[in-house]
């Protein structure tokens, strides 16, 4: 497969994973699954796009680590600090 | 070995994409859009009851086309980034960019749209704490979407004109990474604001 048949796959899971988001916001329940699975899909897509996209590959881990953090841990601490501090 | 659009992992090309002091900025900028997220989930636990109420007056569907809008931006401009550094082709690069700026200019549209009908119903920031938030925050958003459309129409020109070859790239590699950055920081935005309650 090339490079770029492979980018626009990753360009179509992209944007599979945000119709997912947007059908939760429409028909799920709030709840502590539904705002895990938002969160899980923020992580995906930040992640392929920080890899595919940005091109920061496994010959830039630092940076890498450094930007998959933003989007994994940062929604997830909003998260806890919101469902810890409304208690 | 998984294809990608970045160069192969053996070549001795070991510098992010672009210049290194565009990932300082955009690190930076990443810090400002988190402390402002932080003050929003700050904000949303003192009034969880309003906040989840007035998530629901928002246009979701308008948020998810927006998000579509962005990432087939970034898929743009990343394909025009490959086209120079992997083939050396100018011409095509530059349709991939002003597919790129479509999505840019989509998203200003609809952002507008949703705007108008925002203010139309005669809130302001001082309505409540929610729109406060949702507001500052998408505008601030907003105003790096155009930052970053006026750097891929530099970009868009420039490679018009032929001055990216796979061994001078760098300007064309840091603002394609300033507009990734621009697209990720919705990719937290849309589901803090839009979908989670």
């Amino acid at each position: 497969m090339s490079a770029e048949t492979f980018a626009t796959r990753i360009w179509l899971l992209l944007v599979g994973l945000t119709l997912l988001s947007a059908a939760l916001a429409d028909g799920a329940a709030p709840g502590l699954l539904t705002a895990l699975v938002a969160l899980a899909v923020v992580g995906i897509k930040g992640a392929l796009v920080i890899r595919h996209f940005m091109g920061l590959d496994g010959r830039f881990p630092r940076l890498r680590r450094l930007m998959n953090g933003y989007v994994v841990l940062v929604p997830a601490l909003l998260f806890v600090l919101g469902s810890v501090l409304a208690r | 070995m998984t294809p990608t659009l970045a160069p192969a992992a053996d070549e001795p090309h070991v510098a992010p994409p672009g210049d290194l002091a565009i990932w300082f900025f955009i690190l930076a900028e990443l810090l400002a859009f988190a402390v402002f997220f932080a003050a929003y989930a700050f904000a949303r636990a003192k009034n969880p009851a309003l906040f989840d109420e007035m998530q629901l007056t928002l246009n979701r569907d308008a948020g998810a086309i927006n998000t579509l809008l962005l990432i087939s931006a970034s898929w743009c401009v990343a394909r025009g980034v490959h086209a120079v550094v992997a083939n050396n082709d100018s011409a095509r690069a530059s349709r991939w960019l002003l597919g790129g700026l479509a999505g840019g200019g989509g998203f200003l549209v609809v952002k507008l749209f949703e705007y108008a009908h925002v203010f139309g119903e005669g809130i302001t920031l001082s309505t409540n704490t929610f729109y406060m938030f949702y507001i500052s925050l998408t505008f601030f958003h907003f105003m790096h979407v155009i930052l970053g459309m006026v750097i891929l129409t530099v970009l868009w020109a420039q490679t018009r004109k032929g001055v990216y070859t796979p061994d001078s790239a760098n300007g064309l590699e840091s603002g394609a990474a300033y507009w990734h950055m621009v697209d990720l920081v919705w990719i937290v935005l849309f589901p803090l604001v839009y979908v989670m309650r």
